[in-house]
C-alpha cells in the first residue's frame, strides 16, 4: 500500500483515541480460555521440526484421545492417526517451540490446537494404510524439502521406517493427481490388534504381496477423511461420524483432563523410549 | 385451514376494516385551524423569468392551510418600494396572487406572509432579507440576479437540513405543488431550482464572482431578520419521508439527511451508492461477487435498508438486495432516514429508509461522459406541461470494462509466484422511467402513473467465495410500475397506489475455471452454478391525513401486498459430484420452494396510525402504531414515540422511541447455497422438514427497538450560516439474522441473544461566500453480539464495519470560472469478527483508510452546456474489502478497491 499522504495521516489520529476497539487478537475465542485443562511435568515439544519428523508426546496423547473418544461407538476403530500439522507451534501472537511445564491452560492449548475438525472414521485395507503412511513420510530427509505436515502421528499402531528407501512420487497425470512412484520407506506395521490378534506385524513385503487380507478401522479427523494433506487413498472414502459428534480438539481437552493431573502431581506428557511409535532408520 | 385460504379470508378482513377505519378518519376531521404561523409552508416553484408587460401570476400551495387567515404576496420591481398583494383562494390550499402587467417592467423581488387565526404573522415562502427573484425578458438583470445557468453549485444543504422542495414528493397525501412554468434558473440543466431564501447565493452568482448584496428592507443585522436569517429551516424547507407528509423539517420526527439533485452534480455523485457513502452513519463496500454492501450504524444488511423510488419499493422481494448503481442524473432529491420508519412504512424499513424523488419539471437535460476502464455514462431526461397533464422521463446507459487487479491467491493457487487472476468490473446498465400526472377538479385531485425498467448485466468481480471465476455473468432486471390517486377531502387528503414490481435475475458463477481437478475427477469446463429467479409483487396502498383539531395532524394509511417466486431454477454442471460434460441440471438434494406454496409466496399486509401534536408551540409529539402481518411470520406491533422541542428558531431537540419488524427474505428462509463438488448439498436448516412437513428451525423475524436522542442548531460565523446536528442512538435487535461461519461455510441463522449497537452521530454545514458551501460528518458506533458475549465476553464486539466513519466535502466558486469541489472520506480500521472459532481463524485487518476525490466544473458555456472533469481517489490508495475466506491457503490479499480513476462530463440543459 502506498504511503498515505500527510493529510490523511492525520485522518489516522483517531485510532489513538481508543474509540475504536476490537477484540482480544492473540487467543481463540474459547468460553473461559483461563481453564486449567492439566499440569504438565516437564515440557512438551510442538515445535514443527520436531512433530513433524519424528514421534511427539502431544501427537500420541491426540490420536490416544481419538482412539479412547470412539471406544463406545458402534464401529471401535482399531488405529489412529492424525497429521503433524495438526499441532502448530506458530499461534495467533506467540511462536513457541513447547508446552510450558506447569499448568496447560485452555488458551494455550487451542493456540497449539486451532482446528477442531469432526471425527469420522474410516474403513482401509492393509496396503491402504501402507500408503497412508508412506505419504506421510514422504518428504522425511529428502534434499529441498521442507518436513511436510501429513507426518502421521499415530495410537494402536506402531511402525518402521527406512528413510534410505525411495520416497512416494506423487504427479498430475492428466489433470489427475496420481502415485507414479510407491514408497518402499515404511518396511513394517504392527498392529495392537488385528482381526482379534494383539500385536500383529505385517512386512512391506507381505502388504506388497497383498497376502493380508482384512479392513482396518482408522480414526482421524475428517480433513484426513475428506483426502486433505492430498492422502489421495482417502479421497472418495465413506467417512463415519461418530454420535453423538465429536471433534478433535473436544477429545484431546477431555482426554487431557481426565488424567486428573495437579500442581502437586503434574502429567508427564513424553514419547515413551521403550515402546516406540514410530522408528525411523537412516533419516537424519 | 390451508395457507392460501387464510390469506384470502385476511385480505377481505382487511378490505373491511381499512373502510371502517377510512370513514371514521373522515368523520372525525374538522378544519380548524392551527395555532401557529410558523408552521406553515407555501409550497411554491418560482418562475425564471417572465416575459415584460405580461401578468405574473404567482401559484402555489399553502401547507398548514388550517392555520391560514390570510396570505399577503409582498413584492417589489426593480429597486422601488415594497408592495404588498393579498394571494386569493383558488380551491383546497392552493392560492394565487397576479401583479399587474403594467408593473412587470423590471424584475421582480417577492416572498409570502402568512398570518394566522391569532394574528401572528411569519414569512412561508423566502424572506424580506432574501427576496425569491424573477428575471424580466430583455429587461437586464436585477443585481445579483442569476444568469440564464447558475454557477455551478448546489442549492441547498447536504446534510442535515432540509431541502426545499424540488419537485413534489413521492405519494404526499397533499397536493403537491403544480408543474413550473418554465425551467427555473440555475437550473436549466433540468433541475428546478429550489423555492425559498436559502439557495439565494446561488442564485444570485455574477460573473465576476461577487455575492448579491442583500436586497433592502429590514436593516441587516436587525433581530428579526438575523434571527430569520439564521433559523434551523427557512419555513419553506420541508421533506417527506419522516412524516409521510410534507412536513417542516424542525418538526420531522427521524433523523434525516436530504441530498438534492444539484448537491448530487457538484459532487460529482452519479449512482445512489455514491450518495450512500458520504452519508453519515453509512458504509459501503462490495463483496466478491461484485454487489454492493450498505452498512447502517454498524450492521450490513440489504434487506433492512428501505429504498423507495417515489414511494415504491425498489428492493428485490426474494433477497432484499438494491441496484445500488442506479444513476441519480433523474433525481430532485434523495431522502434517508437512519433508524425504523416500520410505523409509516412496515417489514422492510428497518434500519434506514431511503427514498428517491424524481424531477418533475419542464425542460431537458443530458450528460455524455467518459472516463477510466472504458466508462461510458450516457442519461437524458426532461418533461413537459400540458395545462393539467405533465409528462416526465429519463433514462440513463452505463457501459464499462471496470477496473482490474490482480488476485494474487485464491484457494486454487499453488504456485505463489502464478496470480490467481483478476477482478472483472464490466458492466453493462440500463434504466428508463416515464411518469405521467394528471391534476384535475377544483379540489386539484391528481392521478398518477409511472413505469421504470432497470438492467444490468456484469460480472462477478472475483467469483462466488474464494476462487477466481472468470466468465462469471450476472443479469438482473426489475420493473416497476405504479398507479396512483391523491384526492382532497374537505381538509383532508387521501392517497391510494397500485405498485407492481416484477424482478428477473440470471446469475451465473463459475466456482472452478476449466481443467480443475478434485481427487481423481476432472472437469474440462470447470464447475459452474446458475440461479434464475422471478418475483412477482403486487400491492395496494392506501392513506388519508388530516387534522382532528388546532394543532395535530393524523395520518392513517394500509397496504396489502402478494409477493410470489414466479420462476426459480438452480442448475449446475454436475450430476452429484461428477461432471455432465456441459450440461446444466438441477443439482440432487436441493429442495426447490415451488414444492410447497407456503413457501414460494407470501401475504404482506399492514395497518398504520400516526398522530402529531402540537402540544405547545414549541413541543412537537408524535405518536404511531403500526401492524403488520407477514404470512408465515405472524402479526407484528412497531409503535413510536417521538418529542421534538424547538425553543427557538434556531435550535431543536427530539428523543424518539421506535420498534420495527422485519420477517426473513425468501432468500434468507430457503438459503439455498452453492454446490461445490467438495461439499454436500447445502441448505440451511431453516428450510428442510420433518416428517410432518413442518420447517425444522425456522428462521425467525427480526424485531430492533430504537431510541435515539439528538438536536440541530443553526448559527452565524463569519457573517456565514452554518448549521450543526448531533444524534445519538441505542439499537437493540432480537433474533438478528447473520451468516455466521462455524462449519466452513456460512450459515444463516438467528443470533439467538441479540445484537445491541450504540452510536453517535454528527453533521453540519457551513455556507460560504458565492455560494459554495462545505460539509462534514462523522459517526461512531460500538456494535456487541449479545450471544458471544455471554460465552467469550473478550469477542463480542462486531469490527467488520469501520466504527469510526467521516466524511467532507466542499464546493468553491472559482472566480467566475466554475467551481471546484473536494471530497473526502475516511474510515477506521476494519477487522473480522470472532463469533465463533472458525471466524476468528479466518482473520483480516484492513486499515483505516482515507479517499479523496476532486472536480471541477465549468460555469455554463453558451448558456447551455456545463462540463465536468472528476477525479476519484485522487492518492491512488490501494483499498480493501473483506472475503469470505481470508486464510492464508485461500485470499489473504482481500479484495482490492478500484484506485484512481476519473470522468469527463458534458452535461447541456434546456
Amino acid at each position: 500500500m502506498r504511503r498515505a499522504p500527510a493529510l490523511l495521516a492525520i485522518a489516522l489520529a483517531p485510532t489513538a483515541l481508543s474509540c475504536i476497539q476490537f477484540n482480544a487478537d492473540c487467543s481463540q475465542p474459547v468460553a473461559d480460555p483461563s481453564y486449567t485443562v492439566t499440569y504438565l511435568a516437564s515440557p512438551v515439544p510442538v515445535d514443527h521440526t520436531v512433530v513433524r519428523t519424528q514421534e511427539s508426546a502431544l501427537g500420541d496423547r491426540m490420536t490416544d484421545a481419538f482412539l479412547k473418544a470412539l471406544q463406545d461407538s458402534g464401529s471401535p476403530p482399531d488405529v489412529a492417526v492424525d497429521n503433524a500439522g495438526d499441532i502448530r507451534d506458530l499461534g495467533l501472537c506467540v511462536t513457541r517451540t513447547e508446552l510450558a511445564k506447569g499448568p496447560l491452560t485452555r488458551a494455550v492449548l487451542k493456540d497449539v490446537i486451532p482446528f477442531s475438525d469432526e471425527l469420522v472414521t474410516v474403513r482401509v485395507t492393509v496396503q491402504e494404510l501402507f500408503h497412508l503412511l508412506e505419504h506421510g513420510v514422504a518428504t522425511l530427509a529428502t534434499p529441498g524439502n521442507h518436513p511436510g505436515g501429513q507426518f502421521l502421528q499415530v495410537s494402536g499402531l506402531s511402525y518402521e521406517v527406512d528413510c534410505s528407501k525411495p520416497a512416494e512420487q506423487l504427479s498430475t497425470v492428466g489433470g489427475n493427481l496420481v502415485r507414479t512412484q510407491d514408497g518402499q520407506r515404511v518396511r513394517s506395521i504392527t498392529l495392537a490388534s488385528f482381526e482379534g490378534e494383539p500385536n500383529v506385524t505385517i512386512t512391506r513385503d507381505e502388504a506388497d504381496s497383498d497376502a493380508v487380507g482384512g479392513d482396518i478401522v482408522v480414526a482421524l479427523s475428517s480433513y484426513l477423511g475428506g483426502g486433505g494433506d492430498k492422502f489421495i487413498d482417502l479421497d472418495g472414502k465413506t467417512m463415519t461420524k461418530a454420535n453423538p459428534e465429536r471433534y478433535t480438539y473436544t477429545v484431546l481437552e477431555a482426554y487431557l483432563h481426565a488424567l486428573h493431573a495437579t500442581a502437586g502431581s503434574p502429567a508427564t506428557l513424553a514419547v515413551d523410549p521403550h515402546h516406540p511409535r514410530i522408528v525411523l532408520k537412516n533419516c537424519g | 385451514m390451508p395457507a392460501f385460504a387464510q390469506r384470502r379470508d385476511l385480505l377481505s378482513l382487511l378490505g373491511h376494516r381499512a373502510g371502517f377505519l377510512l370513514a371514521t378518519a373522515l368523520a372525525v376531521g374538522l378544519s380548524c385551524p392551527l395555532a401557529d404561523a410558523q408552521s406553515m409552508t407555501f409550497l411554491h416553484t418560482p418562475p425564471a423569468r417572465c416575459d415584460p408587460h405580461r401578468p405574473l401570476v404567482l401559484s402555489g400551495n399553502v401547507f398548514g392551510v388550517e392555520s391560514l387567515a390570510r396570505a399577503t404576496l409582498v413584492y417589489r420591481v426593480g429597486d422601488g418600494p415594497w408592495e404588498r398583494l393579498p394571494l386569493t383562494c383558488h380551491g383546497a390550499d392552493t392560492y394565487e396572487a397576479t401583479i399587474p402587467a403594467s408593473e412587470v417592467t423590471a424584475p421582480v423581488s417577492y416572498y409570502v406572509v402568512a398570518t394566522d387565526w391569532s394574528g401572528r404573522q411569519s414569512a412561508i415562502f423566502a424572506s424580506r432579507r432574501r427576496p425569491q427573484r424573477v428575471g424580466v425578458a430583455g429587461a437586464g438583470e436585477p443585481a445579483g440576479s442569476p444568469p440564464a445557468l447558475p454557477a455551478p453549485g448546489p442549492a441547498s444543504s447536504v446534510t442535515p437540513a432540509p431541502v426545499p422542495p424540488a419537485g413534489t414528493a413521492p405519494s404526499e397525501l397533499s397536493p403537491a405543488a403544480g408543474p413550473p412554468s418554465s425551467t427555473a434558473p440555475g437550473e436549466g440543466l433540468g433541475t428546478p431550482i429550489p423555492s425559498g431564501g436559502r439557495p439565494v447565493r446561488i442564485e444570485t452568482w455574477q460573473p465576476g464572482g461577487a455575492p448579491a448584496a442583500p436586497s433592502g428592507g429590514t436593516a441587516a443585522g436587525s433581530s428579526a431578520a438575523l434571527a430569520e436569517d439564521l433559523s434551523l429551516y427557512a419555513a419553506e424547507d420541508a421533506a417527506y419521508l419522516a412524516g409521510r407528509h410534507r412536513q417542516a423539517a424542525s418538526d420531522r420526527p427521524a433523523i434525516e439527511s436530504v441530498v438534492t439533485g444539484a448537491e448530487m452534480r457538484a459532487l460529482g455523485l452519479h449512482t445512489l451508492i455514491d450518495v450512500m457513502k458520504i452519508l453519515p452513519g453509512f458504509d459501503t463496500r462490495r463483496d466478491v461477487q461484485g454487489f454492493w454492501e450498505v452498512t447502517v450504524r454498524g450492521i450490513t444488511s440489504d434487506p433492512e435498508i428501505l429504498v423507495l423510488f417515489d414511494g415504491q419499493r425498489m428492493n428485490d422481494p426474494y433477497d432484499g438486495r438494491v441496484l445500488w448503481e442506479r444513476p441519480v442524473d433523474d433525481l430532485a432529491r434523495i431522502e434517508v432516514i437512519r433508524g425504523p420508519g416500520s410505523v409509516l412504512f412496515g417489514s422492510g424499513a428497518f434500519s434506514a429508509v431511503v427514498n428517491l424523488v424524481p424531477r418533475r419539471n419542464d425542460g431537458f437535460a443530458a450528460r455524455a461522459s467518459y472516463g477510466s476502464f472504458g466508462e461510458v455514462q450516457a442519461s437524458a431526461n426532461g418533461g413537459h406541461t400540458f395545462g393539467g397533464f405533465s409528462l416526465d422521463g429519463s433514462a440513463d446507459f452505463e457501459r464499462r470494462d471496470g477496473y482490474q487487479k490482480t488476485i494474487a491467491h485464491d484457494a486454487l493457487t499453488t504456485d505463489p509466484d502464478v496470480p490467481a487472476g483478476m477482478t472483472d468490473d464490466h458492466r453493462q446498465g440500463f434504466d428508463a422511467t416515464l411518469r405521467g400526472r394528471y391534476r384535475f377538479g377544483k379540489a386539484g385531485s391528481l392521478l398518477k402513473g409511472s413505469a421504470q425498467v432497470l438492467h444490468e448485466d456484469r460480472g462477478a468481480l472475483v467469483g462466488l467465495i474464494d476462487v477466481v471465476g472468470p466468465g462469471s455473468d450476472l443479469g438482473w432486471n426489475e420493473e416497476l410500475a405504479n398507479l396512483g390517486l391523491e384526492a382532497p377531502v374537505g381538509s383532508w387528503k387521501l392517497g391510494f397506489d397500485l405498485d407492481l414490481d416484477l424482478d428477473q435475475t440470471d446469475r451465473l458463477f463459475v466456482l472452478f475455471p476449466d481443467g480443475y481437478t478434485q481427487g481423481a475427477t476432472v472437469f474440462p469446463d470447470g464447475v459452474r452454478e446458475e440461479t434464475k429467479i422471478g418475483m412477482e409483487s403486487f400491492g395496494l396502498r392506501a392513506g388519508a391525513s388530516g387534522a382532528l383539531f388546532p394543532g395535530n395532524r393524523l395520518t392513517l394509511g394500509g397496504q396489502v401486498e402478494r409477493q410470489a417466486i414466479a420462476d426459480f431454477g438452480l442448475t449446475a454442471n454436475l450430476n452429484g459430484d461428477k461432471p455432465t460434460g456441459g450440461e446444466m441440471v438441477a443439482p440432487a438434494g436441493i429442495a426447490f420452494p415451488q414444492r410447497n406454496p407456503a413457501d414460494d409466496a407470501r401475504l404482506v399486509a399492514g395497518l398504520f396510525a400516526q398522530d402529531e401534536w402540537r402540544l405547545a408551540q414549541p413541543l412537537l409529539l408524535t405518536v404511531g402504531l403500526r401492524g403488520d402481518y407477514v404470512s408465515g411470520f405472524g402479526l407484528s406491533p412497531s409503535p413510536r414515540l417521538a418529542l421534538v422541542y424547538r425553543p427557538t428558531r434556531a435550535l431543536s431537540f427530539q428523543a424518539r422511541f421506535s420498534r420495527a419488524f422485519r420477517a426473513p427474505t425468501f432468500q434468507e428462509y430457503l438459503s439455498i447455497v452453492a454446490v461445490p463438488p467438495t461439499l454436500d448439498s447445502g441448505q440451511a436448516t431453516g428450510f428442510q422438514v420433518d416428517s410432518r412437513g413442518k420447517h425444522v428451525d425456522p428462521l425467525r423475524p427480526v424485531v430492533l427497538t430504537t431510541i435515539q436522542v439528538g438536536g440541530e442548531a443553526a448559527g452565524a460565523v463569519a457573517g456565514q450560516r452554518a448549521t450543526l446536528g448531533v444524534d445519538g442512538f441505542w439499537n437493540e435487535f432480537q433474533d438478528p439474522i447473520s451468516a455466521v461461519d462455524s462449519t466452513g461455510s456460512p450459515l444463516i441463522v438467528n443470533r439467538d441473544k441479540g445484537v445491541r449497537v450504540v452510536g453517535v452521530e454528527a453533521e453540519g454545514r457551513y455556507d460560504l461566500p458565492a455560494g459554495g458551501f462545505s460539509f462534514a460528518n462523522a459517526s461512531w458506533f460500538r456494535a456487541f453480539d449479545l450471544e458471544t458475549d455471554e460465552v467469550t465476553p473478550a469477542f463480542a464486539l462486531l469490527t467488520d464495519a469501520p466504527q469510526l466513519r467521516a466524511n467532507w466535502g466542499i464546493v468553491l466558486p472559482v472566480l467566475g470560472l466554475g467551481s471546484f469541489t473536494l471530497l473526502a472520506e475516511f474510515g477506521s480500521e476494519r477487522r473480522n469478527d470472532d463469533r465463533t472459532e472458525l471466524e476468528a481463524t479466518r482473520r483480516y485487518q484492513i486499515p483505516a483508510y482515507g479517499l479523496l476525490s476532486a472536480s471541477v466544473r465549468t460555469r455554463p458555456l453558451f448558456s447551455h452546456l456545463v462540463m465536468s472533469v472528476e477525479v476519484w481517489n485522487v492518492t491512488d490508495l490501494s483499498y480493501l474489502d473483506p472475503v469470505p475466506r481470508p486464510d492464508t491457503s485461500e485470499m489473504p490479499g482481500l479484495l482490492p478497491g478500484e484506485g484512481i480513476h476519473g470522468l469527463v462530463s458534458l452535461r447541456m440543459g434546456y
